[in-house]
Formats: structure tokens, C-alpha cells, sequence
């Protein structure tokens, strides 16, 4: 298969809408994902304790100063920064990102949280597109 | 590292349906006249629902300044051609319409139909004002957040750019670089909030569902690692806070250098 072959079948893929999904399955996988949430909290803090254990008995192990990742804490923002320009372009994203969603078969209940955030940027614009929700 | 911004903001209200708001925002450019063939990345400046394409699809919003909203397409107008070529019935997706719309030399003419009549606009193709930008970065819920200093908690990426995550949980999530929406579902600890509220806030979750998850829009920066968390507001702690989903807001707590190719 050429390059231009597999990206039109890439492409062609990606734009299929998803299958859709028995009632209940988004109550399901939210318990799933605080099982495991809870499974990690546990190993992490399980970790902690031992990595702190190493410390405390290993004198010299810890060098505060050294080998540690440039970071950088964020502060959010709120409510939104920016002029009227980037308001729009936010409100472009939104609607990419809901055209994506309405393209891939999403319920209403997955979409209803993509237009709460499009009519508060709407509401905080002069003026602004016109909506209806599902 | 420097972030160029972020935007965030809870949502905590919802717009009536059907507000309208007819005039393009302050401070957008004129619109440009597409050049043959570019109207792929421009796209029609519109969201169409075609989960029941029977009628045509349904045309949920217009983007400011986009090419539907200048031709005078209405919201509640059912899009039934596009340049010529009949789609009621058939899935389609954006891609696919932006596809039809660009095939006519920065022209565009669509049908619809509009309570119930035939409607035909026709007219330029203009640039919807859709930056691109080049290379990527990661988002995040894996790491340990500073829930004692700043009571920020775990979070789960459920949507990015409209497009579900992975049911298992991945370490990061390659976006593009550029403003990027993401829904997210709060993971704060139940044992650092009081017991009646607790269960005010298990009876709004089992009432709203997935509508309780809020958006969160990053400017992500090429080669960067962003880390998503829940803040727990907690003068949101009333009843009345809770019921209306204000005691959370999706943040990004941390962002650092890491390679994206």
C-alpha cells in the first residue's frame, strides 16, 4: 500500500462513526475508572511510604538539589482571558470538537457539556454564533 | 517553559436552546475569499447533527464569521445538498461535507430545507479564521496532584476534540499543538468532603450523568506535557452548589517540557 493509500484509508477510518453503545455503558466505565483510580491512589501512596522508608534509613540517599524536572505550576485562569478574538477562536474549537462528536454517533448526554461550554463563551462575547442543542 | 495561556472556566450555566445571536463577535477579521481547494481546512463554519440524516441534516450552530453563517443559513435549517450533491439519508460526516464544499473553486451552493420549503443559498467560501499550528504535546491524568496545597484531585479525560478516549486509561494522550477541548469527569477524594454532602453530590451525579462533566480548552505548546486535575471549590460545598455541579472546576496543574513527535 502506497503512502497516499494508507493515509486515504487513515482518514476514511478516523471519519466512521462510533458504533453504538449499550444504555448504561458510560455509568459502567466511570465505576471502572475509579476502581482503578482507587487501585493507583493505593500503589502510589504504597510508594510513597517506601521511597520515604529508604530515605529515612539510607542517610545521604536524597538530594534535594539535584536531577529534578524543570516544572512549571499552572494557575488557572478564570472566568476567560483573552479578547473577543480569542473567545471566537475558542468557539471554533467547540464546535470542531462537537461536529466531531455529532460525527462519531455521540448521545446527548455526552454532548450536553461541550454546549454549556460554547453558550457561556457565547454569553461572555458581545455577540457570538447561533445554537440549538440536541 | 512558558505557557502562552490557558483558558478554562467551570460551567456552571446553561444557555437556553435556541438563544440567538445573529452577528459575528467583535474584534473578527473580514472574511477572505478561500483559494480553489482550500476550503478543506476552512471547512462550512457549521455544526450538523446526522444521527438522522432520513430529512437531511440538522443544523445545530454556526460558527461566527464561517462560511454557513454568511451565506444565511439558519439554525433549525436541514442541509440536504452541497454543491449539487443530494446527502439526506446517507452518513456523513464533516469531513466528508467539507469534502463536497470544496470541490467547486471556493464557491459553495447549498440546499436546505427550511419549515419544511426549499431554500438554495449560494456564495464564496471564506476563512473561518482556524489557526494551524504545527507539532504536538500531551495531556494527562497520571501523577500524583497537590491535593493539600491547592485541593486539586484526580481527573479522567473522557473527550478530546469530541472524540472519546480509550475506555482503558492511557499515561498521556497526544493532542496537537493549539487550542484543544478536553471533557473531564472529577475524581476528588469522597473522604475530604463532608458526608451529607457526599451523597447530595452521588444523587446530582446519578441524575445528570455525563452531563456533569465540564470542558476544559488548553493552549497546548509543542513539546509540552500538561496535567489535568479537579479543583475542588469548596465554597461550592452548599447544597445548591452542588445540585447545580459549581463545587468542581477541570485545571491544569502542572505543565513540563516533554518531546512530542
Amino acid at each position: 500500500m502506497t503512502h497516499e493509500a494508507d493515509q486515504d484509508a487513515r482518514r476514511y477510518l478516523a471519519s466512521l462513526p462510533d458504533p453504538q453503545v449499550p444504555a448504561g455503558l458510560a455509568d459502567r466505565i466511570a465505576s471502572a475508572r475509579a476502581r482503578r483510580l482507587r487501585l493507583r491512589t493505593g500503589g502510589v501512596a504504597a510508594a510513597m511510604l517506601a521511597a520515604l522508608g529508604f530515605v529515612l534509613v539510607v542517610p545521604g540517599s536524597f538530594d534535594a538539589g539535584g536531577g529534578s524536572v524543570p516544572r512549571e505550576a499552572v494557575a488557572p485562569i478564570h472566568p476567560l482571558p483573552g479578547d473577543d478574538g480569542d473567545r471566537l477562536q475558542t468557539v471554533h474549537a467547540i464546535d470542531r470538537a462537537l461536529q466531531a462528536a455529532y460525527d462519531r454517533n455521540a448521545g446527548d448526554d455526552e454532548i450536553e457539556p461541550l454546549w454549556r461550554a460554547r453558550a457561556v463563551l457565547v454569553e461572555h462575547a458581545p455577540t457570538g454564533g447561533r445554537e440549538q442543542r440536541g | 517553559m512558558k505557557i502562552a495561556y490557558l483558558l478554562m472556566w467551570a460551567v456552571l450555566a446553561a444557555t437556553p436552546a435556541g438563544a440567538a445571536i445573529s452577528a459575528p463577535l467583535a474584534g473578527e477579521k473580514a472574511p477572505a475569499p478561500l483559494a480553489a481547494g482550500s476550503m478543506l481546512q476552512a471547512g462550512l463554519g457549521i455544526v450538523v447533527d446526522g444521527r438522522d440524516p432520513e430529512e437531511g441534516l440538522l443544523v445545530r450552530a454556526l460558527t461566527p464569521g464561517g462560511t454557513a453563517e454568511r451565506l444565511g443559513v439558519r439554525v433549525g435549517d436541514r442541509l440536504v445538498a452541497v454543491n449539487g450533491q443530494r446527502i439526506e439519508g446517507v452518513r456523513m460526516t464533516h469531513a466528508m461535507l467539507d469534502s463536497l464544499a470544496a470541490a467547486a473553486d471556493g464557491q459553495v451552493r447549498l440546499e436546505l430545507l427550511r419549515d419544511g420549503q426549499a431554500v438554495s443559498l449560494a456564495g464564496p467560501a471564506v476563512e473561518a479564521g482556524t489557526a494551524v499550528s504545527q507539532g504536538c504535546g500531551w495531556v494527562s491524568t497520571v501523577g500524583v496532584p497537590p491535593r493539600v496545597t491547592r485541593k486539586i484531585f484526580p481527573a479522567a479525560i473522557t473527550q478530546i476534540n469530541g472524540r472519546s478516549t480509550p475506555l482503558e486509561e492511557q499515561n498521556r494522550y497526544r493532542v496537537p499543538a493549539g487550542r484543544n477541548v478536553l471533557v473531564v469527569q472529577e475524581f476528588i477524594d469522597r473522604h475530604r468532603i463532608p458526608t451529607a454532602d457526599v451523597r447530595r453530590i452521588q444523587r446530582m451525579q446519578a441524575r445528570e450523568s455525563a452531563r456533569a462533566y465540564k470542558v476544559l480548552v488548553v493552549d497546548v505548546e509543542p513539546g509540552t506535557r500538561y496535567s489535568i486535575g479537579a479543583e475542588l471549590i469548596e465554597e461550592g460545598l452548599t447544597p445548591e452548589a452542588i445540585r447545580e455541579n459549581a463545587f468542581w472546576q477541570p485545571v491544569v496543574w502542572e505543565s513540563r517540557p516533554e518531546a512530542c513527535r
